[in-house]
């Protein structure tokens, strides 16, 4: 892969202060998405997804602050970029999904409105027909029955997974390259959940966008994403493609986390423990504390990302101290 | 004899100068001594409602509960309270669910006091410390206040609560639906071990199915209020016999990515308006595999297998049902 | 007895960490314990209760540090001893209302139509305007200070009713009486146990909130001529006395009574505000 990718993000820190001291919300993160790709980031709560997302949309306010890092779109760096800047691209290049739809929309608005504001934002004035043909359009291509009634509504007259839908039609609108969706069907049904992934994956993978989505199931990243980035405690502890990372895991966090998920039959294995706090971040590994293969060096020695599997398909790191192989060994036992 | 025994559980709730809607419709069903019975379902299913009314936390409209040959219904407030020491009852929110002003141990302790008002002080403070004990709390926790513990140890603390007065059956309503995925494994692991240990019976409702194969012995899937189909776990899962059972089964993303997720199985649209149920079969509307006599003909539930109950009248239905079905006259493909 | 010094202390370090989140309740407290100890306990210069009808309409001086009135009273002498009697007087009246008010409220947060019943007939008596059935009931029955309080309570009652019902009423609501319930609790104890400490904090808000309009009151009482009896000293009494000097260019006499007042209530509503702002951030 020669070429740039779309989104390279690297090396970006942003912290938040509070009254205890500076919390690291984002410790060198660094990945990259291509087009027509679809990333999932996951991790449990507190570990910094969420966080990350706002740093690259640029929606770190203070208290926090981005300190370090860059994040290229085309080329161009979004964290140097003045704030009418910033707003401007989110909309024309970066599409955002929400986690709570009617939280996404503004409750007083018709949508069409709603429409016709976002457009006129961005592209100056238009006719109020002519951003209503663009929403129809738009609402019939992520399968919304009867546009035209939808678009003389309000958000509360729709279904949790019709104002999902028009909330995608709304981040579409400007056809962004790239589309960031924060947990987008957590708040959905899971017959609705379906629907809805299948739409994100065909408007990134037939029309050539990539999307960043960020959950905490990993059963969405299993069987919709093509490349996963695994956050613990503010970093990037593994990244690969969903394939090779979820059948042959690097990173004792992310075997802890597969193994994590019920089944019948088998007897949970549990991570002890917490994440621990961001600001007094441990001088090793932070994982080391819930962690059974951690060896001496893990509490003293902070870890690198570097190459696992080295015959293994794509790039594939790993942010730990312990052989990828004897991780993986334990993982086979419990199969 | 079963522990519980429920008989055409029904419950609507009238709304002012609105229609009433329909939340519980016809419902039965039983649970054995140290079962787990799972109420599977989407959002308005029905399935919280029936927890509650089980409880007589709300009061139905028409049907029976029986619970160790007690007619629930029949009591009068004072009875009520008694018998609640055999059944108990575990929420999903772990902190709305704890009084923010009470120590941990007055909260464990609080249903003691009320069912054995007798005890002495130091029984009571041993029986606490045991209990805490037993859910993974420490003992010297009952001093702390609920918005200091984390959400897995609130969860703790209302598990502690249900199991102190020893009760017969507990109702889990989304015990980790809120909870992370390593804290969610800790907890089905306790419910789980309390269970063996105690000969507990829980009637388990939630909509994910990863948690309900680790917990479930037997499981009841319910649609708009009713439930569709009904057996032992290996029956239902393995075997599903219902378009709906099927479809969310099919809609489960497996975080196994050797297991590809079933395409095919899709129900067109949304959940319909529960104030106007539909006439035959209440799946109609969305079903791609429905014929013309779903409509006229009554919907009821018939035996299928051993102990193995469901709705739909083209049971056993087949993989080649469903692909005839989406090639054809399915109802307005979802998108 | 162990245990008991034990909670003691606690709900001192409890207080003391209040204060310390919350300055504005300190400050507060303090001003209002300076004022009563000020009013029983600071040696005065002259008799509050006896004039001397050869020095009247003095102008502040050595002598006489807030000059003196048209009866020849000592205006600095009746201002400190009158917070004996308005202070003591306000708190009474607020602290009898949260106990009238707060279990009423919860009562009537209860579903059944005799909760409805309650809010009707409140409805009806708050339609009137209190403060003005007050005086009438205090001018009818006499001008005792039992009667002070009864005016206050009439006023403040109502008000803690309606605050406590509402609080209680999104409570009802909440998980945790939900689990209460589902655990046997009594609908006494649920109140009892459950509700109630978590009324505490809006209650005690809106006592502060109302012990200030309860100095109002006596002074509004006072002033009209129907709460505390001359030569008793009151602020309402002696800003009454003080208007009819006013015109006559003896700002004095109406001044420091009036400045006694102001000082009261901001101590009582920055008590208020801190509570408040400890509430929310609680949340």
């Amino acid at each position: 892969m020669s070429e740039t990718k779309l989104l390279d993000v690297r090396g970006v820190v942003a912290n938040y202060d509070s009254p205890r001291g500076v919390v690291k919300a984002v410790n060198a993160v660094s990945f990259s998405a291509d087009r027509k790709e679809m990333v999932g980031i996951v991790g449990e709560s507190g570990c910094g997804k969420s966080a990350t997302i706002r740093a690259l949309l640029g929606l770190i306010r203070p208290p926090g602050k981005v300190v370090e890092g860059e994040v290229l779109l085309d080329g161009q760096d979004l964290l140097k970029m003045t704030k009418k800047e910033i707003r401007q691209v989110r909309g024309d290049k970066i599409g955002f999904v929400a986690q709570n739809p009617f939280a996404a929309l503004n409750p007083i608005y018709k949508i069409h409105k709603q429409f016709h504001n976002v457009i006129r934002a961005h592209e100056g004035r238009s006719s109020s027909r002519s951003t209503r043909k663009r929403a129809v359009d738009m609402l019939t291509a992520v399968g919304i029955p009867g546009p035209e009634r939808i678009l003389d509504g309000y958000a509360h007259e729709l279904s949790g997974g019709m104002a999902q839908r028009v909330v995608i039609a709304l981040a579409l609108i400007l056809d962004p390259e790239l589309i960031v969706a924060d947990e987008p069907t957590t708040a959905l049904d899971v017959t609705i959940q379906r629907q809805i992934l299948d739409l994100l994956r065909r408007k990134t993978v037939d029309e050539g966008r990539s999307l960043l989505l960020v959950t905490h199931d990993l059963g969405v990243v299993a069987q919709y994403c093509d490349r996963v980035v695994v956050m613990y405690a503010g970093k990037v502890v593994e990244t690969g493609l969903v394939s090779e990372v979820f059948a042959r895991p690097a990173h004792p966090y992310t075997l802890g986390l597969l193994q994590s998920v019920p089944r019948r039959g088998l007897k949970v294995r549990t991570l002890g423990g917490r994440v621990p706090s961001l600001i007094d971040y441990p001088p090793g590994c932070a994982f080391a504390d819930r962690c059974v293969f951690a060896i001496d060096r893990c509490r003293e020695d902070i870890p690198e990302l570097r190459p696992a599997f080295p015959s293994g398909r794509g790039v594939r790191e790993v942010r730990c101290h312990v052989n990828e192989q004897e991780v993986f060994a334990d993982a086979a036992v419990d199969r | 004899m079963p522990l519980l025994t429920v008989r055409g559980l029904t419950k609507s709730f009238q709304r002012s100068g609105r229609d009433a809607v329909h939340a519980v419709n016809d419902v039965s069903f039983e649970i054995d001594h140290g079962e787990t019975l799972a109420l599977i379902g989407e959002s308005g299913s029905g399935k919280s409602t029936i927890g509650r009314l089980l409880l007589r936390l709300l009061e139905p409209d028409a049907g029976t509960i029986e619970l160790e040959g007690t007619d629930l219904l029949a009591l009068r407030s004072s009875a009520l309270r008694a018998m609640r020491a055999k059944m108990q009852v575990v929420f999903q929110e772990p902190y709305e669910s704890l009084n923010p002003k009470m120590r941990v141990g007055d909260i464990v302790a609080e249903p003691l006091q009320i069912h054995e008002p007798s005890m002495s002080r130091t029984d009571l403070r041993e029986r606490v410390r045991a209990t805490l004990e037993e859910v993974g709390l420490d003992a010297d926790q009952a001093e702390r206040f609920p918005r200091g513990l984390s959400g897995g140890q609130q969860q703790r603390v209302g598990i502690a609560r249900a199991l102190i007065t020893r009760p017969a059956l507990v109702v889990l309503d989304e015990p980790t639906s809120s909870l992370d995925l390593s804290v969610q494994a800790q907890i089905l692991e306790i419910l789980h071990d309390l269970q063996e240990a105690h000969g507990l019976s829980y009637l388990y409702i939630s909509h994910d199915l990863s948690t309900v194969s680790y917990l479930a012995h037997r499981v009841a899937v319910l649609y708009l209020g009713q439930i569709r189909e009904q057996g032992p776990l290996e029956a239902v899962v393995q075997n599903p016999q219902d378009p709906y059972t099927q479809a969310l089964l099919a809609a489960f993303l497996d975080p196994d990515v050797t297991v590809a997720p079933s395409r095919s199985r899709m129900l067109a649209g949304e959940i319909p308006d529960p104030t106007r149920l539909p006439e035959g079969c209440f799946l109609y509307g969305r079903c791609p595999v429905r014929v013309d006599s779903c409509r006229s003909e009554p919907s009821v539930l018939r035996l299928l297998g051993p102990k193995h109950y469901g709705r739909c009248i083209r049971a056993p239905l087949s993989d080649e049902d469903w692909n005839d079905a989406s090639d054809s006259n399915a109802p307005g493909r979802s998108s | 007895m162990s245990d008991l010094g034990k909670r003691t202390l606690e709900i001192l370090k409890r207080f003391l960490s209040v204060l310390r989140s919350q300055p504005a309740i300190g400050v507060g407290l303090t001003v209002v314990l300076a004022m009563l100890l000020a009013g029983f306990f600071l040696p005065l210069p002259y008799s509050p209760t006896r004039p001397d009808p050869l020095n009247v309409l003095q102008p502040p001086s050595s002598l006489h540090w807030f000059g003196t009135d048209s009866d020849g009273f000592d205006v600095f002498s009746r201002t400190i001893a009158a917070a004996a009697r308005d202070l003591p007087l306000a708190l009474i009246g607020t602290f009898l209302s949260a106990l009238v008010g707060v279990p009423l409220g919860l009562l009537a947060s209860t579903k059944g139509p005799w909760s409805e019943r309650i809010m009707r007939g409140l409805d009806v008596f708050q339609s009137f305007p209190l403060v003005i059935l007050a005086i009438a009931i205090v001018t009818l029955m006499g001008n005792r200070l039992e009667n002070v309080v009864i005016a206050i309570l009439i006023v403040n009652v109502p008000r803690f009713m309606r605050l406590v019902r509402s609080e209680a009423l999104s409570l009802r609501e909440s998980r945790f009486i939900e689990a209460a319930r589902a655990v046997g609790a009594t609908p006494i104890r649920v109140m009892r146990k459950h509700m109630f400490p978590n009324v505490v904090g809006v209650a005690l808000a809106q006592t502060s909130i109302a012990a200030a309009q309860a100095i109002g009151i006596i002074a509004a009482l006072s002033f009209l001529g129907v709460g505390v009896s001359p030569p008793n000293p009151s602020w309402g009494l002696m800003i009454q006395t003080g208007v009819r000097s006013i015109t006559t260019g003896d700002w004095w006499v109406v001044v420091f009574p009036g400045l006694a007042v102001l000082i009261a209530v901001a101590a009582f509503n920055l008590v208020a505000d801190g509570l408040q702002m400890r509430q929310e951030n609680e949340r």
